[in-house]
């Protein structure tokens, strides 16, 4: 039983990597990729290859990942199945940092522009939480309030660039796997591993969080203490993925959702689970999206986010049933 | 023994207080009812006594200690509390469920020890949860769910167990199962209790000591046929009642009468 999820979990990221390889503006089919890796000629295919759908499917990887463990730990800590990093303003917080960030021109400050602009967000969340007690409903509302707030912030201070730098980060904002900065990319897996490995280890706590702050307190866990070191991992990693691919909605959703389907609920599973989940996922969506048009590149965002409104509202309905909103 | 003592305890949320200077004793291995009309602070109380309230005037005292002295990583392998409908937002397993409550016995990273699957295992027995143990909590009936919540907390091995309306969502034949299963703790390992029931013949069928509470001060503490009086509850209820002996446990049973039939009598 075990082992079944843990091959399909494998087989799933592999072939998703491959998948992600071979398509693009031409297709390479699988055997051809091992021809060309093996052979020493090709090199116009080779630099293709390790120079531009390589580190596209890593970013996408890494994103992906990212953006699933985000959205497991806030949905665990606010015992909410639809809280993401996205729908709560945190990805919008770090947006804004971006932005500023490209503003004052300091391409490698941006992952920390991010997470200043994230943890803004989150900080502004717990205050409005700590005035009134929130609902979960209301406080998915806030969410999205915050984020267009610090959207329409970003926009007005990208407005501030000149017009080709505009368009180039606009479609950034859409969720774009195509404009990343290689030394961001490079970083990443210096940042984002230490991140996943530190969610796992404490992944008892988690457990303990999403029974809710009555049992987590009689538990021995103080849920007010520690929910700041879990909100900072969260929009930490957050921030880093929106300084590499921007605002890609819903895979915090969609990919724990799914996760737990698979896997069941206890965090020990659903963490490793989600970040190679996350990752294929969002490198399978990532390569239709640049090629179901072509020759025009589709933002990853746009597909993540139509199929994850999609499947918000399906969890919505199925919350709503049980839970007094 | 005393186990929890209570000495002019008042607290409440922010600015409001709710309770207002209780003060009580709970004796090792007896069954304390809290009733008292809607409102009145009964979840309060007990919220405050499980340090979901941090703040409170006044002591509390466990074991003779003042609890604010003891770290909640220990009180919690002593005491446990099974809170008003509670929701478990995901599809956990019986098994996971019961696992998690081992967590005040682990440090750090550590696994649960053969000791820590040993109680797991003996609840698991006395709960006769065997056949649930791979389901998970959305595949169970309201009964079966408040049966795993209790095991739940049974697994934290505590002396003293507090539940905040535990009956309220059950039908007649879950709610006697549950406190004859309570009755039976409370007997067999000397389990002190302390519970908020809103049913006052539940209450007065099980409990040792009942504490009757309006608009958060207690009105009545003691024995049940002290507490459970038509004039006690006539007064604090506002309504009619009749109280009569329960014609087998002759311990009070409370009768509502309803307005259309009071001509009659």
């Amino acid at each position: 039983m075990k082992k079944k999820y843990i091959l399909f979990v494998i087989l799933f990221t592999v072939s998703a990597f491959i998948f992600g390889m071979c398509f693009g503006t031409e297709f390479f089919s699988p055997l051809r990729l091992i021809k060309i890796i093996l052979s020493s000629e090709n090199q116009f295919e080779k630099t293709i290859l390790f120079k531009i759908r390589m580190p596209r499917v890593w970013c996408g990887f890494l994103v992906g990942s990212g953006l699933a463990i985000s959205g497991l730990i806030l949905q665990a800590i606010l015992k909410n199945p639809l809280a993401e990093s996205y729908i709560l303003g945190i990805s919008g917080g770090a947006s804004l940092g971006i932005a500023i960030g490209i503003i004052v021109n300091k391409i490698l400050a941006i992952p920390i522009f991010a997470f200043i602009g994230g943890i803004m967000s989150i900080v502004v969340l717990l205050f409005l939480s700590s005035i009134r007690r929130l609902s979960p409903g209301t406080l998915i509302l806030v969410g999205i309030m915050l984020n267009f707030i610090f959207s329409s912030f970003s926009l007005l201070v990208v407005t501030m660039l000149q017009k080709e730098r505009f368009m180039e980060v606009v479609i950034w904002f859409m969720g774009n796997l195509s404009s990343y900065h290689s030394d961001i990319l490079k970083l990443a897996p210096l940042f984002l591993i230490p991140c996943y490995i530190t969610t796992w280890l404490f992944w008892k706590e988690l457990n303990i969080f999403s029974l809710g702050e009555e049992k987590a307190i009689t538990l021995g866990l103080d849920p007010d203490k520690k929910k700041y070191f879990w909100l900072s991992i969260s929009g930490l990693i957050t921030g880093y993925c929106v300084s590499l691919a921007g605002l890609i909605g819903f895979i915090g959703l969609v990919v724990p959702h799914t996760v737990r389907i698979l896997v069941g609920a206890d965090h020990k599973k659903t963490i490793p689970a989600a970040v190679f989940i996350g990752g294929a996922f969002l490198v399978i969506a990532d390569t239709i999206a640049r090629t179901i048009v072509k020759p025009i590149e589709i933002p990853v965002g746009v597909i993540s986010g139509f199929f994850g409104g999609i499947m918000f509202v399906l969890i919505l309905f199925k919350t709503t049933r049980k839970q007094k909103w | 023994m005393v186990i929890l003592e209570l000495n002019n305890v008042s607290a409440g949320y922010g600015k409001d207080e709710i309770i207002h200077n209780i003060s009580f004793k709970l004796e090792k291995g007896f069954f304390l009812g809290i009733i008292g009309p809607n409102g009145s602070g009964k979840s309060t109380l007990l919220r405050v006594v499980s340090r979901v309230i941090k703040k409170y005037k006044g002591e509390i005292f466990f074991y003779g200690t003042e609890i604010r002295k003891i770290s909640n990583r220990l009180l919690s392998r002593k005491i446990s509390f099974l809170p008003s409908d509670i929701e478990i937002a995901y599809p956990y397993t019986v098994k996971e469920l019961l696992i998690m409550a081992r967590y005040p016995f682990l440090t750090g990273l550590q696994n649960p020890s053969a000791r820590d699957l040993n109680v797991i295992n003996y609840v698991i027995h006395q709960m006769e949860l065997t056949k649930f143990l791979d389901r998970t909590i959305f595949q169970m009936s309201e009964g079966e769910k408040q049966r795993v919540l209790l095991a739940q907390c049974l697994v934290q091995e505590p002396e003293l167990l507090m539940l905040d309306e535990p009956t309220s969502h059950l039908d007649i034949g879950f709610q006697f199962g549950f406190l004859d299963l309570l009755k039976k703790l409370q007997e067999q390992s000397s389990l002190s209790i302390l519970a908020v029931l809103h049913d006052l013949n539940l209450a007065s069928q099980y409990c040792d000591n009942l504490l009757l509470l309006e608009n958060g001060s207690i009105v009545k503490f003691g024995d049940v046929k002290d507490v459970i009086k038509f004039e006690i509850i006539e007064k604090v209820y506002k309504t009619n009642v009749l109280v009569y002996p329960h014609p087998i446990s002759k311990k009070p049973y409370v009768f509502g009468v309803p307005e259309c039939w009071k001509n009659l009598t």
